[in-house]
């Protein structure tokens, strides 16, 4: 059998990993998969119309489990308002946290426990994100789903209406999957 | 070569270590901004913004109590791999080698061999594993790899859920919902041992639901024989489609569906009672299949039903051997929450194998049909002991099989958060290897000589049992952050009845002398090892991968056995074993995969140790369009993976294709 010298094929590997080197350090012009959902959850906040409330000067987003933002969702709603109201992140660590939030961000450290999150906050005006496997279909609102390199998401319409919430057509038309049990729409 | 690259490994292992930043709160997470505003985009531009592929895995791989490594959807794209088996050479504590062009044997924590006796394979629910000499026909356990969502592999038994044969490893293949896989591509490739390969899938809607129709087609070169022997090259085509339908309130029914037709050479010997007493055979044979799925998920009363039942057909003709055999299998399972504490899973099955086999005079299976039935039922408690930081699971399968009646299959696993981002598992878990029909029904005579009426018979046993194992396990997993993670895992298996070959007395038979060999239940041994493997983002575009796994099969015949294979066994699986992969994406849709490998010396199979090297080159000069390139085993000429002096060698290779995609 023909042997490549290992010394040879070492110095192989490392010419190999050396270039690797120089090429990955380039600058990626695509952005960050969170970076993007953080842009979508402003455009909820955008796109779906609550229920008035009085008094009220700040829009609260909570992020419920372990953050994967980072300082992303921070940057992205930073001096932003909606109908009014100042956008402000609100990180949970318990479910009593979640009081008064008016989006929640359903972390996928918190799979396991996805049906009692959304049994806490059922009746309160709270507009459910997720991404988890099935989130939506199983009683969430808006559930992300990564396909082919793009963040897409899905609705369900009977979800965000039982919470008195409406969501915008616009947001309904861009949304890959939408379940409603009013026909016809 | 020898304890070099084993230092090398070890040194990496531990550099990584050094360059973990110090544990301390979970986030915020190093995660690097663009600097650009997205939220200046509008909804439909936001969703068609291409996004860096952070193949993360799933929050539930690194809180399970177990050995598990997930291949993701990008793994698999990277792999420059064109069938399903040959994907596992990733996995750490997996060892997979070629034995000629169209088998593969694979050991999970040892037992390498193409009946891989004790691993569990399943594709969406469906197993893969033939009770008729237990193992996976792999070559023809293939799909369209681009609709594979992951592979789970687990190393050790996978406890209650998974049943029988799930001994020393589970691998579990998920394919993608049909809504995942909406649009279609048609990839065209050929190379010099890859001869020409196409694939092609079609999704769209359907109703109120989605499907996909799929294709592929391989034809495969023979490998190297140093005496220039040509016969185990081989085409597969298969195809299949998978409909899936959501309804509000989360119901869920899904129908899939599959068929195979493969010529696969191959060369074997035939011993005959008449002079000359062996020959050798070479021929095409011919294996078709097809199966059909059907799965139904709903809420109930506060958990979860899932119904699913399948039927699957396979047909292969060999020189000296064929069978057919339907199965048909149904399962239902129910996955409640019950207070704040408690996850429970209840399930039961049944399931009907009917094999029709038919042999030659010295090889048949005796009574050549049979039915084979399978019950279970198993019961499991996730705990939630401490909230978030530690989970107790238990729970026991219950089974009852056509050949040992009732077996109990227990386990007990613990999973504790010690403090992020460390989590500590371990686990006490008895499985169980039911006997399969060779086992039991096998009698064949093998010539010694073409010129003598001299033969040695092996013959399966009434008495042969069930292998049972008592494994203890534990490991270590810790993600530092999205750039750094480590898992370790060890293991210490107990095995007291190991499959043996027992030599007896020669008689004379009708003018022949015969010397007996019995399957039997006479090795007993441990095994323990242990797999590091470690997750290095070194740069947003960079990945480097790197897993060594560390093997001691230590094996004895019983008291009272005469069987000699124990060392052959041993040495069939390599004590140390080496794996890097580096992944970058390059700017302007290039990417540039590397996978190397190095195990130490398999002294049985006649190999030497090895390295190899694998490498991906890709370009998307348009998002429809993908050119890649893939060099295979770039080091030698060729080289032995497995299988002594008659096996086939797997030479140096390449491949191109082109993929448009709709």
């Amino acid at each position: 059998m023909a042997v490549v010298n290992p010394r040879v094929r070492c110095a192989a590997m490392l010419t190999l990993s050396g270039l690797a080197a120089t090429l990955a350090a380039a600058p990626d012009p695509r952005p960050a998969e969170y970076e993007v959902k953080a842009a979508y959850l402003y455009n909820f906040a955008k796109f779906v119309e609550w229920p008035a409330v009085s008094g009220r000067d700040t829009f609260v987003v909570g992020i419920l489990g372990r953050d994967p933002f980072g300082p992303l969702l921070d940057n992205a709603v930073a001096g932003k308002n909606v109908g009014g109201r100042r956008l402000t992140v609100r990180r949970c660590a318990t479910l009593e946290d979640v009081a008064g939030v008016d989006m929640l961000f359903i972390a996928s450290s918190e799979a396991s426990r996805v049906a009692d999150v959304l049994k806490h906050v059922e009746g309160t005006p709270t507009l459910t994100v997720g991404e988890t496997e099935g989130f939506v279909g199983r009683g969430g609102m808006v559930g992300f789903r990564v396909m082919d390199e793009v963040v897409r998401f899905d609705v369900d319409l009977d979800q965000s209406t039982r919470a008195g919430l409406r969501m915008s057509s616009q947001l309904v038309r861009v949304a890959r999957k939408v379940i409603t049990s009013a026909r016809g729409q | 070569m020898g304890l070099a690259p084993l230092i090398s490994a070890v040194a990496t292992s531990l550099a990584v270590l050094a360059q973990a930043p110090p544990p301390g709160p979970p986030s915020p997470q190093p995660v690097q901004w663009s600097g650009r505003d997205l939220t200046q985009l509008s909804l439909s531009e936001l969703a068609a913004t291409k996004v860096t592929s952070v193949s993360k895995k799933p929050e539930e791989q690194s809180k399970t109590a177990a050995a598990i490594a997930v291949i993701t959807r990008d793994d698999i794209r990277r792999s420059g791999a064109t069938t399903l088996i040959e994907l596992l050479r990733m996995v750490p504590g997996v060892h997979l080698a070629r034995i000629q062009s169209s088998q593969w044997a694979i050991g999970i924590r040892g037992f390498t061999s193409r009946l891989a006796r004790a691993q569990l394979a399943v594709m969406d629910g469906r197993s893969l594993y033939t009770p008729l000499f237990a193992g996976t026909y792999w070559e023809l356990q293939d799909t369209l790899l681009e609709d594979v969502e992951r592979i789970e592999v687990v190393r050790g038994p996978g406890g209650t859920l998974w049943g029988a044969n799930a001994v020393t490893g589970i691998i579990n293949v998920v394919t993608r919902s049909a809504a995942d896989t909406q649009g279609g591509f048609v990839t065209l490739g050929g190379g010099n041992e890859e001869r020409g390969s196409l694939r092609a899938r079609h999704g769209g809607r359907l109703g109120s639901g989605h499907f996909r129709v799929w294709g592929k087609y391989a034809d495969h070169d023979a490998a190297f024989r140093a005496d220039g022997a040509e016969f185990d090259d081989w085409r597969l085509g298969l195809g299949g489609f998978r409909a899936d339908w959501a309804r509000d309130g989360g119901e869920t029914f899904s129908v899939s569906g599959g068929a195979y037709s493969g010529r696969l050479g191959s060369r074997g010997t035939v011993s005959s009672y008449t002079a000359p007493f062996v020959r050798t055979v070479e021929g095409r044979s011919p294996a078709d299949g097809g199966h059909l799925i059907a799965r139904w998920t709903r809420p109930l009363g506060g958990g979860e039903l899932a119904l699913q039942t399948y039927y699957d057909r396979s047909s292969r003709k060999e020189p000296t051997f064929q069978e057919t055999r339907d199965t048909g299998d149904f399962d239902a399972q129910y996955a409640l929450h019950l207070g704040r504490r408690h996850e429970i899973v209840v399930g039961t099955g049944y399931r009907l194998s009917d094999g029709r086999s038919q042999g030659v005079e010295t090889l048949t299976f005796v009574p050549p049909d049979r039915i084979d039935h399978l019950w279970t039922a198993f019961v499991q408690d996730e705990i939630d002991v401490v909230r978030d930081r530690v989970k107790l699971t238990i729970g026991t399968k219950v089974e009852r099989n056509s050949y040992t009646g009732f077996e109990l299959q227990p386990t007990i696993r613990i999973g504790w958060t010690l403090r992020e981002p460390y989590f500590v598992w371990a686990s006490a878990t008895r499985a169980v290897r039911t006997p399969s029909r060779i086992e039991r029904d096998l009698l064949a005579d093998s010539a010694v000589s073409a010129t003598a009426p001299v033969f040695f018979r092996l013959q399966g046993s009434p008495d042969f049992a069930t292998e049972t194992m008592l494994a203890l396990e534990g490991g270590v997993r810790a993600r530092f952050s999205e750039r750094v993670s480590v898992d370790l895992a060890a293991f210490h298996n107990r095995q007291p009845n190991l499959l043996s070959i027992e030599f007896g007395r020669p008689f004379a038979d009708a003018g022949r002398q015969v010397t007996p060999a019995v399957l039997a239940n006479g090795i007993e041994g441990n095994v323990e090892g242990f797999e590091v493997a470690t997750d290095l983002r070194l740069a947003r575009r960079w990945m480097v991968r790197s897993g060594y796994s560390y093997l001691n099969m230590a094996l004895q015949p019983r008291p009272g056995s005469t069987d000699v294979s124990t060392s052959a066994s041993e040495d069939a699986s390599p004590r140390h074993r080496v794996i890097v992969t580096s992944a970058f994406d390059l700017p302007g849709g290039l990417s540039l995969d590397l996978h190397g490998r190095w195990m130490s010396r398999l002294p049985s199979q006649r190999v030497d140790a090895y390295a190899s090297l694998d490498v991906r080159a890709s370009w998307r000069p348009i998002s429809r369009l993908e050119l890649a390139v893939v060099g295979q085993n770039l080091l030698e000429p060729h080289h032995a993976e497995f299988g002594g002096t008659g096996a086939g060698e797997i030479e140096r290779s390449a491949y191109a294709e082109a993929s448009w995609r709709w």
